[in-house]
C-alpha cells in the first residue's frame, strides 16, 4: 500500500481503485460482520427498496405486423426525479438529518456527478452544431409535451402529449424496447442515462404460435402457420386473412411476434444493481411470465393492446386530452390496470394482486419479500429501517440450524398486524376459497400460545395450521414470535421508531384508555428488565397487559428479551477431571507393565512369526542395535511413568464442593474456567466435564433434564425461555430446574 | 478489469460497424484471430448506435447471456459536411456483468468527449485511416493503451497527437457514509502521522490531530480552533474513505447490552477473544480469555459501566485492575458485540402539543423542551447544552410532576 500514503491528500483525496484497505493502526480492532449481518445487509437492501423504489414508470411494448408498438405506460406523466432515500443510519432518530445534496464533500466528489458532465465543452457544442445542422430539430425541447394537451409546434406539426415518455418519442423508444430473440426469457438491461430500463421480453414461439400446441381441432390452423418458419411470412400470411381466424376462436394475434413489459427505473448509483436484482426476480420476471401465460391461454396481451392503441389512434384524432384518455383506458382494459397496479403497489412497498381477464382469469400476487423484523443491530453505516421489529428470534429456522422459509416453527406464535375484525373483514371481501379457514385461524390463534398449543386445544392438524399462519405472514397481516408470556421479560426495542411518539400515544390512549401513558408503559419496559407480570397492577389486569404488549411488539416498540447460556467448568470440575484422566492413565499404564511383562514372549513370537524365514540366524548387528534401542525406550517408559506415577501421588485429590465457582483452593488457582462453545459437538474431554457436572446433581429430574437440556439448549443460539415449550413442560418447572444449575451456566441477555 | 474496448461507427452504407477493437477479435472476428467473441455484436448493435434521440448520452447494455456489460456514449455530431449530414460513433468499454462498473462512467463519457472535441476540431476519427496520419497515433493502438493502462495501473496518460493528451484514472466511488454528529467521537484506523504531509489541508491537519478516540466531534472543533461545521465536513471526509470510525462518547454512566453477536465472541470466531485480550488487557497482568466473556455478558440493558464495575468488585473481580474499560466497550461496539443504549427524556405534554400543534408553557425547563420528544438522546443534549447527566436530570424535574419519562433505548 505504498502509494495509499500519496493517494491520501486532504479533501481532494482518492485512493487508488481496488483501494480502501486503509493502513490501519495495529492495535484497533477491525470491524467485522457477525452472525447473519451480512445476510441482514442484503435483505435490508430490498426492505429500503420498497418506500424508495425508484420505480418511474412501466410501460408496454409489443411488436405487431405494423412494428413495434409502444402500448401504455404508467403513470401517464412519469417523474424524472431520481429516488429518494432514507436518510438515517443505524438507529438514529435526528428529526432532520442533512440532507446529502447539503454536504459540502459532495460538491468535491462532483467531478463525477452528472451536473459536470453536461457541462463537458464538447458535447455542448453538439447542441449549436445540431442548430447549425441543415435537418429540422424534431427533438428539441419545446416540441415535448408537458401537459395534457394537443398542439400543433412551429412546423404545424401534431404533438401528442402520450407520444413522448420522459424526454423520449415513443417511436424511438419502441424501437429500441422490443429487443430481438436473442433476449428471449432473458434479463434486458438497458441504461440510458439516468433511467434504466429492465425487461424480460416474451417472443412468439419459434413455430409462431403463442402456445404449445395442443392435439384440438387448431391443430389444422397451426399447422398452416407452421408452415412459415419465419415471422415475416407469417405477417404476409396474417395480412392476406386479415379478420377470418379472428374473434371466434380469439387466435387473431395481429402478428404480434413479440411484447414487453418494461419497468424503467432511477436509482442511486451504488444501490441499483442490488435493487435492480431484487425488482427483476421478484416482480418484472413473474408478471411477464404471468402475462406470457395469458397471451398463450387467450391471446390475453395482443386482444387488449389492440384495445389501448385503437382506443389511443381515436383519442388522437379527437385531439382528447391525456387523462381523459388515460382515464379511459384504465377503466377498460384489465391489462392497463394491472400495469398500474403494479405500479402503484411495488413503489408503494405493498402487495399488488392482480386479476386478469382471461378465461379463467388469473390471478396473481407480486411482491417485494420484506423481512418482518431484523435480526442483528443496524450497524451505523446501514441506512436505517426504524420501526422494525429486532429480535434474535427467527420462526424460519429449521432443525438444523438452516434459514427455511417453507418451515415454520410450531412453537412460535402468531402475532396480527393489525386489528383482527379488520383484518377479518380484508380476507371476508377477497372471498376465495382460503377466506374461510384463514378466518378461523385468525381466531384460534393468540399470541399467547404457540402453534402446537392452539392446534391441541383445537384438535386441529397442526400442520395445517401452519401452512395458513404461513400464508397470514407471507401477506403481511401477521408475524410470527414467541409466545407472549407474562414471565418473560420484555424491553424496549432499540430500533423503535421514536419519531413517531406523538401519533403513537394518541392512538395507544385510544385502545387502552386507562392504562399509563405510552411513554410512561414504555419507560418503565426500559427502566429495568424484569418478569412482564410485574408491571401488571393485579391479576384482573393481566390480560389488558398482555394486549398492551401484543400491541408495542406489533408497532415495533418493544422486544423479548431472551437468555441464552454456555456451560461453564470452574476449575474445580476442570481438576476433578484431568485428575480422574490421570489416575485412569496410570491404572492402564500398570495393567499395561504386568501384561506386557507376562506378553513379552508373545510380542517376541510374534515378532518371529513374521521373521519366520530364518529363525535360528545368528543376530545380526542390526538386530543387535534394534534391541538396544528398545530396551532403552523401555527404560525410559519406565521412567516416565515412576516420574508420573509421583507427579499423581503429589497431587491434592480432588474435592467436591458446593460451590466450585467459589472454590479457592491452591491448585486451582492457576487455572483459568473454561467455556463449552458447543455441547452438541463436544471433545472427549468436555463430555467428561459435562458429565462429571451431572454427577453432581443429587435430584434425579434435575439430573436427567441436565443431559438433555445442556447439548441442546446451552449453546448460546438457542433461548432458555423456548426450553418450556420445546420439551413441553411447564414453565415454572423448567426455570426452577434451570436455576440449579445457574452457577455452571454462563448466561447473556439479549433481545 | 476491461474485456474489452472498441471504436464503432455508422456507415451510411453498412450500418453500424466495429472500426477497431481489442483485444482483436473480441466483439467481431478478424482473419487470423481463433478466439470466440465475447457476444454476438449484431444483436447489441442498435444498442451500441442507437437512434438519434438517445444519442449523446451515457447508454449500458447488458448482453442476452447476462455475462458482459457494454458502456459506451453514442455520440451524434450533424454537420452538413458528412454524407447524411451526420457522424455517429461509440467508444465502447466491455466488462463483466458483476464488475463495478460506476469508475468506468467517467471514463467513457472521457473518451466521448475527448473525440469529439477532436473530430470537429479536425475531422481525427471520420478521416481515420486516411493519409496524413503519420504525425498521430492510430486508434487502434489508442485503444489497446488505453485498455493496458487501466487494467494495469487504473490510469492512463496518452499522448494522442502534438496537441491532446488523455489522462484518465478509475476513480472508485464509496457509499455515502453517515452524517457526522457533534456527540460522536473519531477513532483513527490509519496512522495519519506516517502519511499527512505539508501539501495537506490546514483545516484538515488540525482535525486529525485533536483525534485520538477519546474527544468528541464538538471538543475537537474547540481544541483544533476550527468552525463545528468545517470539522464534521472534514470528519466526513476521513469517513468517506475509511480512515476513521465513529463510535459513541464513553462515559462510566453510560449503559451497554450485548447482541445477538455474543455467540461468535464465546465461540472465539477469527480469533476474537485474543484481539480483545490485546486490545484491553492493558493495565494489569494478563488473564484468561474466560473474563472477557464474562465481563461481556453481564453487560445488561439497565446497568450502567459504574454499576456493573461494582458488581464484578462484589464478585471479588476488580475489573479496572486488568482492564481498560473504555477500549473493552470500544472492542464491543466496533465489533457490534455489544451496542449502547441511549437515554432519551419524553414529556407527555410536549407530544401531544406536537400533535394539536399548540405550545406548553413550561417555566424555567423550556430550554431542554425541544429535546423531550424522544429523538434526542442524552449525549446530544450533553453536548449541545453544555450539561452533564446530572445537570440534565435535575432541569427535567421542572417539568411539570410525572410529565417526563426516561426512556433507555
Amino acid at each position: 500500500m505504498a502509494t495509499q500514503d500519496q493517494e491520501l491528500a486532504p479533501l481532494a483525496s482518492q485512493s487508488l481503485l481496488p483501494g480502501k484497505q486503509p493502513k490501519r493502526s495495529p492495535t484497533l480492532p477491525s470491524e467485522s460482520r457477525l452472525g447473519n449481518a451480512e445476510e441482514q445487509r442484503q435483505k435490508m437492501a430490498f426492505a429500503t427498496l420498497g418506500n424508495y423504489a425508484g420505480l418511474k414508470a412501466i410501460g408496454l411494448v409489443i411488436r405487431s405486423k405494423d412494428g413495434p408498438r409502444f402500448v401504455f405506460h404508467y403513470p401517464a406523466h412519469p417523474s424524472n426525479k431520481a429516488a429518494e432515500r432514507e436518510l438515517r443510519f443505524g438507529t438514529e432518530l435526528d428529526p432532520e438529518p442533512v440532507q446529502e445534496d447539503d454536504l459540502s464533500y459532495d460538491s468535491d466528489e462532483s467531478d463525477l456527478e452528472e451536473s459536470d458532465y453536461s457541462a463537458l465543452p464538447a458535447l455542448s457544442k453538439l447542441n449549436i452544431t445540431e442548430k447549425v445542422g441543415s435537418r429540422k430539430k424534431k427533438l428539441d425541447h419545446e416540441d415535448q409535451p408537458k401537459g395534457d394537451d394537443h398542439f400543433d409546434n412551429e412546423d404545424g406539426e401534431h404533438v401528442v402529449p402520450w407520444e413522448h415518455v420522459f424526454e423520449f418519442p415513443t417511436t424511438d423508444l419502441e424501437s429500441i424496447l422490443t429487443p430481438s430473440r436473442a433476449f428471449h426469457k432473458k434479463k434486458f438491461e438497458l441504461s440510458l442515462d439516468p433511467l434504466r430500463f429492465v425487461t424480460y421480453p416474451m417472443h412468439i414461439r419459434e413455430d409462431g404460435t403463442w402456445k404449445k400446441k395442443k392435439k384440438t381441432r387448431k391443430s389444422k390452423k397451426s399447422k398452416k402457420e407452421g408452415s412459415d418458419p419465419e415471422g415475416s411470412g407469417e405477417k404476409s400470411d396474417e395480412a392476406k386473412k386479415p379478420s377470418d381466424n379472428s374473434s371466434e376462436d380469439g387466435d387473431d394475434t395481429g402478428g404480434m411476434t413479440m411484447f414487453n413489459v418494461v419497468f424503467i427505473l432511477n436509482l442511486p448509483k451504488e444501490e441499483q444493481d442490488q435493487r435492480i436484482h431484487e425488482i427483476y426476480e421478484h416482480i418484472i420476471k413473474k408478471f411477464n411470465k404471468a402475462l406470457k401465460h395469458a397471451q398463450a391461454s387467450s391471446n390475453f396481451v395482443w386482444k387488449e393492446s389492440e384495445m389501448i392503441l385503437t382506443m389511443k389512434e381515436k383519442a388522437r384524432e379527437e385531439r382528447r386530452p391525456m387523462s381523459w384518455v388515460w382515464n379511459e383506458i384504465l377503466l377498460q382494459s384489465t391489462l392497463a390496470g394491472a400495469i398500474r397496479d403494479v405500479f402503484l403497489a411495488t413503489s408503494n412497498n405493498k402487495i399488488a394482486t392482480l386479476r386478469l381477464a382471461t378465461t379463467p382469469p388469473l390471478e396473481l400476487s407480486l411482491q417485494i419479500p420484506v423481512p418482518p423484523y431484523l435480526t442483528s443491530f443496524p450497524s451505523s453505516d446501514e441506512r436505517a429501517m426504524l420501526g422494525l421489529l429486532l429480535t434474535s428470534a427467527n420462526p424460519i429456522i429449521d432443525e438444523e440450524g438452516n434459514e427455511d422459509p417453507t418451515h415454520l416453527n410450531k412453537h412460535f406464535a402468531l402475532l396480527l398486524l393489525d386489528d383482527e375484525t379488520k383484518i377479518i373483514s380484508e380476507i371476508q371481501a377477497d372471498n376465495t376459497e382460503l377466506s374461510a379457514p384463514l378466518i378461523e385461524c385468525i381466531r384460534l390463534c393468540k399470541p399467547t400460545l404457540s402453534f402446537l398449543q392452539v392446534a391441541q386445544t383445537n384438535s386441529i392438524e397442526v400442520n395445517s395450521l401452519l401452512i395458513l399462519a404461513q400464508h397470514l405472514i407471507y401477506w403481511r397481516k401477521a408475524i410470527a414470535i414467541p409466545p407472549l408470556h407474562a414471565r418473560e421479560m420484555y424491553i424496549v426495542s432499540p430500533n423503535c421508531d421514536s419519531r413517531k411518539l406523538p401519533e403513537a400515544s394518541v392512538a395507544w390512549r385510544k385502545a387502552f384508555p386507562l392504562a399509563p401513558s405510552l411513554p410512561g408503559f414504555l419507560a418503565a419496559l426500559s427502566a429495568a428488565p424484569r418478569p412482564y407480570k410485574t408491571f401488571s397492577p393485579s391479576k384482573d389486569h393481566r390480560q389488558t397487559y398482555i394486549d398492551m404488549l401484543a400491541w408495542a411488539i406489533r408497532g415495533g416498540w418493544a422486544t423479548q428479551l431472551r437468555t441464552v447460556a454456555w456451560i461453564c467448568v470452574w476449575p474445580e470440575i476442570l481438576y476433578e477431571v484431568q485428575y480422574q484422566l490421570k489416575a485412569e492413565a496410570l491404572e492402564k499404564a500398570k495393567n499395561k507393565s504386568q501384561t506386557s511383562s507376562q506378553s513379552a514372549e508373545s510380542t517376541d513370537e510374534s515378532g518371529n512369526d513374521k521373521k519366520v524365514v530364518d529363525p535360528n540366524a545368528p543376530m545380526t548387528t542390526e538386530q543387535a542395535a534394534e534391541q538396544a534401542r528398545l530396551y532403552r525406550l523401555a527404560k525410559k517408559a519406565d521412567e516416565d511413568a515412576k516420574e508420573f506415577a509421583a507427579e499423581f501421588a503429589n497431587m491434592p485429590a480432588p474435592i467436591a464442593t458446593n460451590h466450585p465457582s467459589n472454590n479457592s483452593a491452591a491448585h486451582l488457582k492457576n487455572m483459568a474456567p473454561y467455556i463449552i462453545k458447543d455441547p452438541h459437538k463436544v471433545s472427549h474431554e468436555e463430555s467428561l466435564y459435562i458429565a462429571a457436572l451431572g454427577k453432581r446433581w443429587t435430584d434425579p429430574k434435575v439430573r436427567e433434564c441436565w443431559f438433555r437440556f445442556s447439548s441442546k439448549y446451552f449453546n448460546g443460539r438457542e433461548a432458555l425461555e423456548m426450553i418450556a415449550l420445546q420439551e413441553g413442560m411447564k414453565r415454572k418447572e423448567t426455570w426452577s430446574i434451570l436455576m440449579h444449575y445457574q452457577e455452571n451456566i454462563l448466561v447473556c441477555k439479549h433481545w | 478489469m476491461i474485456q474489452g474496448i472498441f471504436f464503432a461507427r455508422f456507415l451510411p452504407q453498412q450500418g453500424t460497424k466495429v472500426v477497431q477493437q481489442s483485444p482483436p477479435g473480441c466483439i467481431v472476428s478478424e482473419p487470423g484471430v481463433d478466439k470466440p467473441r465475447l457476444f454476438d455484436f449484431e444483436t447489441m448493435a442498435e444498442y451500441i448506435i442507437p437512434r438519434q434521440a438517445f444519442c449523446n448520452r451515457y447508454v449500458t447494455i447488458c448482453d442476452p447471456d447476462n455475462k458482459y456489460r457494454i458502456l459506451g456514449h453514442p455520440v451524434c455530431i450533424q454537420d452538413e459536411k458528412y454524407e447524411r449530414n451526420e457522424f455517429m460513433f461509440n467508444f465502447c468499454i466491455v466488462i463483466g456483468v458483476e464488475v463495478d462498473k460506476i469508475p468506468y462512467e467517467a471514463v467513457v463519457r472521457r473518451l466521448a468527449s475527448t473525440f469529439t472535441e477532436m473530430e470537429i476540431q479536425n475531422q481525427f476519427l471520420s478521416l481515420e485511416g486516411g493519409s496524413k496520419s503519420q504525425d498521430r497515433r492510430s486508434i487502434a493502438a489508442l485503444l489497446e493503451i488505453i485498455k493496458e493502462d487501466l487494467n494495469n495501473y487504473n490510469e492512463c496518460m496518452i499522448p494522442v497527437d502534438d496537441a491532446t493528451t488523455i489522462n484518465m484514472k478509475l476513480f472508485p466511488i464509496y457509499r455515502h457514509p453517515p452524517p457526522v454528529k457533534s456527540w460522536h467521537v473519531p477513532i483513527a484506523k490509519m496512522k495519519f502521522a506516517e502519511i499527512i504531509d505539508d501539501t495537506w489541508d490546514l483545516t484538515m491537519k488540525k482535525v486529525i490531530h485533536e483525534i485520538d478516540g477519546i474527544k468528541d466531534v464538538r471538543r475537537i472543533a474547540h481544541d483544533a480552533d476550527v468552525a463545528l461545521d468545517l470539522t464534521k465536513i472534514a470528519l466526513q471526509h476521513l469517513l468517506y474513505y475509511d480512515s476513521i470510525l465513529m463510535i459513541d462518547l464513553f462515559l462510566f454512566g453510560n449503559i451497554y447490552a450485548p447482541t445477538p453477536n455474543m455467540v461468535d465472541f464465546v465461540a472465539d470466531r477469527d480469533g476474537m477473544q485474543n484481539e480483545c485480550a490485546n486490545y484491553v488487557y492493558i493495565n494489569g497482568p494478563r488473564l484468561s480469555n474466560f473474563y472477557l466473556c464474562r465481563l461481556f455478558t453481564s453487560l445488561c440493558t439497565s446497568r450502567t459501566l459504574k454499576e456493573w464495575i461494582k458488581l464484578h468488585l462484589d464478585q471479588s473481580f476488580p475489573v479496572l485492575n486488568y482492564v481498560d474499560v473504555r477500549r473493552f466497550i470500544q472492542f464491543g461496539v466496533i465489533k457490534g458485540l455489544i451496542y449502547r443504549v441511549n437515554k432519551y427524556a419524553v414529556s407527555s405534554q410536549y407530544l401531544a402539543s406536537l400533535v394539536t400543534g399548540q405550545s406548553v408553557q413550561i417555566n424555567r425547563g423550556d430550554v431542554l423542551q425541544k429535546y423531550t420528544d424522544g429523538r434526542h438522546c442524552f449525549d446530544q443534549i450533553t453536548v449541545e447544552q453544555n450539561m452533564g447527566d446530572a445537570k440534565i436530570m435535575e432541569q427535567l424535574r421542572q417539568f411539570q410532576k410525572g410529565d417526563v419519562e426516561i426512556l433507555y433505548r
